[in-house]
């Protein structure tokens, strides 16, 4: 699953934990992209995400979202963390636990250090972190090291992965 | 580790508000689905007790792979006594498609049962290990839409609700419990069983995981069904409206014009609702195999197409299948013509535009107003109810509608038996329907099943089932097998929770050599439960399941040769039609039961009373059932 022995940058700030200084030295990240128009609402993606995160298929725990309000809006989508050039999760975490992910350059939580304090959470615009209250641990997408299972097992291909991170 | 199942079973009595809980381990010999449900119904309901009676229990229930990435796993059933049945009603499972099933599995539950009457409208809320009974009074009335609405703004915008509508409030036979937009537990009138027991809804929401035994073996065969499935050259979508769209004039321009895309059940890769924006219309999608725009009032153009849109919202949104109010729609088009109805004594538009005619039946049904408290008695009811001949212009198998003219059982001898051949599946509503399409249906439907040429179809069918004259549609010859693997897979799909139109994949088009994939199912269900599992052994299941439902027709009064011998319309044997492949343009009852007794002999059932026999449970392990046999 591509999983297995991540390395990763630890960026260097040029202002302190929190601070809305540009940090010019994060690396462009590898994304994944979403074609609405082909998404069926079909759950592949939330199922195989969890699944092969949690070991068991549990969607609520998913690093991507199909949202789907039949009587809002007719279509399905899919919400994926969007790899920020400015990661507002990584800058806002006091300790450090959002690396950058050599390979790949997604925004990763190293979930040995993070304290689940949720600062991240409350940083994100786009909703794509949160915090795990049993593990006490923030979570996000990792694109799966490199090898994002959505995107493989996605049946519509309504799901891209963009390499841009230059490693 | 094994998978799959979340090891509990909710109880809902709703007499007495009472709420309780069991082990699913208990029935685990019939699987899941329909196996389960038709377990517990036989060994809990007296037989007297009838389709809206409060010990008539309606029960919902997932298979093992539902919840599961498991291709097409989406679908669960309602299993009850139906009143569509006639003229004795018969237990039945109804499935449906959407999310419900998997959101079930997430909150913790394999199944619901639901048992008693309240003596007012309630709902029920499903959440995470949770169920409550909660007042309704503010919701019955409303549409199935609007119900939806209202309870995922009160609990939880992520939950999956299934609802009924005025239809199975005022226990109209043709009331479905409506899912989504277009989903739907169609065919068995189950919307008026809730309206019977004052159960507007069923809410559930889920935050929980379903265990996989080996999921990167999952993963595989779920890679391996998406690669034969999905093709972007040809994308297997030629169903709905969409499919439709390219063979009555106005379709394309329709499509061209309203489409904003697809919407798939959970973990199915085919995806075969339509979704379009039609102003003036609510928002909705329409079904995969409706709706047929003969049966709907279709006038030529993109106009009649608008109107096959707003009759597909009202139906769903009414609450009612989609099926059976198009035959009431032909049937009452035909009392017309014959001079039986007028516009007076009907209250209905009979002569004006077809498409405000369709409006007006559908609400006349729901509403049970003017024809409609006939027509909401099902057609062959309602047919005795209308008196004056209106019977000559109905055909049913057991109750349950014959789309004419195109499931015509004069036009297909595999179609001609299904009726006699039981309640479990008495018309053609199984999409792999063997001697019909050969095979998948979303593949048989693609351009490349037109240009097949008939020896290729008769190969593939002499490889599956080891005789090609199950093709043939004029002749009786080999159509108990077609009608016993049609059967069999359709009972093992309703048990393990997959859909008929994508499995078994028997052929497969984009094949050189047509080959399919046997051991889907089977890779499927070992890699989920972690117990090795052939195709082989879950035909087993699936007979298990065949004779369970025997001996339930045995116990409530509806399965017995003497039953299956009367099954079929005696008109068929008589009436000729034109088209039809039979030498003479009818059903040869000889050869009907000459069939029958070939069909009996292949599910181990004695020849005479039409029953498993006893050394059939025993090869099957159903030891404890032998007494019900006797």
């Amino acid at each position: 699953m591509g999983r297995s022995g991540p390395s990763h940058i630890v960026p260097r700030r040029s202002g302190p934990a929190g601070s809305r200084t540009p940090a010019v030295d994060i690396p462009a990240a590898d994304r994944l992209t979403v074609d609405a128009s082909r998404c069926s609402g079909c759950r592949d993606c939330e199922m195989v995400c969890a699944l092969v995160h949690e070991g068991r298929v549990v969607p609520s725990r998913a690093r991507l979202v199909v949202r789907h309000d039949p009587f809002i809006d007719d279509h399905p989508t899919v919400l994926v963390c969007p790899q920020c050039r400015r990661p507002e999760c990584l800058l806002a975490c006091p300790i450090g636990a959002i690396l950058v992910d050599e390979r790949t350059g997604a925004r990763v939580v190293d979930e040995q250090a993070c304290d689940g304090c949720g600062l991240c959470v409350e940083a994100c615009t786009f909703g794509m972190i949160w915090v795990d209250r049993s593990a006490r641990t923030a979570r996000t997408c990792d694109l799966c090291g490199g090898e994002p299972q959505c995107v493989l097992h996605c049946p519509q291909e309504a799901l891209t992965y963009h390499r841009r991170h230059a490693p | 580790m094994t998978g799959g199942r979340m090891g509990r079973i909710l109880r809902v009595d709703l007499t007495s508000g009472r709420i309780s809980q069991e082990s699913t381990s208990d029935y685990a010999a019939y699987v899941g689905g329909a196996g389960m449900a038709a377990r517990i119904y036989l060994e809990e309901v007296r037989p007297s007790a009838g389709p809206f009676d409060p010990d008539n229990p309606l029960i919902f229930m997932t298979g093992p792979l539902t919840g599961t990435p498991a291709p097409t796993s989406g679908r669960a059933i309602f299993y009850s006594k139906s009143p569509v049945g006639y003229p004795e009603p018969a237990c039945r499972p109804s499935s449906v498609g959407g999310w419900l099933g998997a959101e079930l599995k997430y909150a913790g539950f394999d199944g619901v049962i639901v048992e008693g009457a309240s003596p007012t409208p309630v709902y029920l809320w499903i959440e995470d290990g949770t169920a409550e009974v909660k007042d309704a009074s503010d919701l019955w009335g409303l549409d199935t839409f609007e119900t939806q609405r209202v309870l995922l703004g009160r609990h939880d915008a992520r939950g999956q609700v299934a609802a009924i509508g005025p239809a199975g409030e005022n226990l109209g036979r043709m009331a479905a419990i409506v899912h989504g937009t277009g989903f739907a537990s169609g065919l068995s009138g189950f919307g008026a069983v809730m309206g019977s027991k004052r159960l507007k809804a069923i809410g559930v929401r889920g935050t929980g995981g379903v265990p996989v035994a080996e999921p990167d073996r999952l993963l595989g065969v779920v890679r391996r069904v998406n690669r034969l499935v999905y093709h972007a050259d040809d994308p297997p979508r030629m169903t709905g409206m969409r499919g439709l769209g390219t063979s009555y004039p106005g379709g394309e321009e329709f499509i061209e014009r309203y489409s904003v895309g697809i919407l798939a059940c959970h973990a199915c890769p085919v995806a075969c609702q339509g979704v379009f924006r039609v102003p003036g219309t609510p928002l909705g999608a329409d079904c995969c195999v409706w709706p047929h725009p003969m049966g709907v009032g279709y006038t030529e153009g993109v106009e009649g197409w608008e109107a096959i849109w707003d009759a597909n919202s009202i139906v769903n949104r009414m609450g009612l299948s989609s099926y059976e109010v198009q035959q009431a729609f032909q049937f009452v088009l035909q009392l017309r013509d014959a001079g039986v109805l007028d516009e007076k004594e009907s209250g209905l538009p009979l002569d004006g535009d077809p498409r405000e005619l369709f409006r007006a039946l559908a609400r006349q049904i729901a509403y049970r107003q003017g024809l409609g408290d006939h027509l909401a008695e099902a057609l062959p009811r309602a047919a005795e109810r209308i008196g004056r001949d209106a019977a000559r212009f109905v055909i049913d198998a057991r109750g349950w509608p014959i789309l004419l003219p195109s499931e015509d059982p004069r036009c297909n001898a595999t179609k001609a038996l299904l009726p006699a051949a039981g309640a479990y599946l008495p018309y053609n509503d199984t999409w792999a329907l063997w001697g019909y399409w050969g095979g998948s249906f979303h593949l048989s439907i693609t351009d490349k099943r037109e240009t097949l040429p008939q020896t290729d179809i008769e190969a593939v069918a002499k490889r599956v089932l080891g005789d090609e004259r199950t093709m043939d549609a004029g002749t009786f010859d080999a159509k108990a097998v077609a009608v016993w693997r049609s059967q069999t897979y359709r009972m093992l799909a309703d048990t393990l929770g997959f859909c008929t139109w994508v499995l078994p994949l028997d052929c497969n088009l984009y094949d050189d050599r047509l080959l399919g994939d046997d051991a889907i199912l089977g890779d499927l269900y070992s890699a989920v439960m972690g117990i090795d599992m052939s195709e082989d052994e879950l035909l087993r299941v699936g007979e298990r399941v065949a004779a369970l439902d025997r001996l339930q027709g045995r116990k409530h009064g509806y399965h017995s040769r003497e039953h299956d011998l009367r099954a079929t319309n005696r008109r068929l044997f008589s009436e000729v039609k034109d088209d039809s492949p039979f030498p003479r343009g009818v059903i040869d009852e000889g050869s009907l039961v000459a069939e029958l007794e070939r069909y009996y002999a292949l599910r181990g059932w004695d020849r005479k009373t039409g029953l498993p026999t006893e050394a059939t449970l025993l090869r099957l392990g159903m030891d404890e059932l032998l007494e019900l046999a006797r």
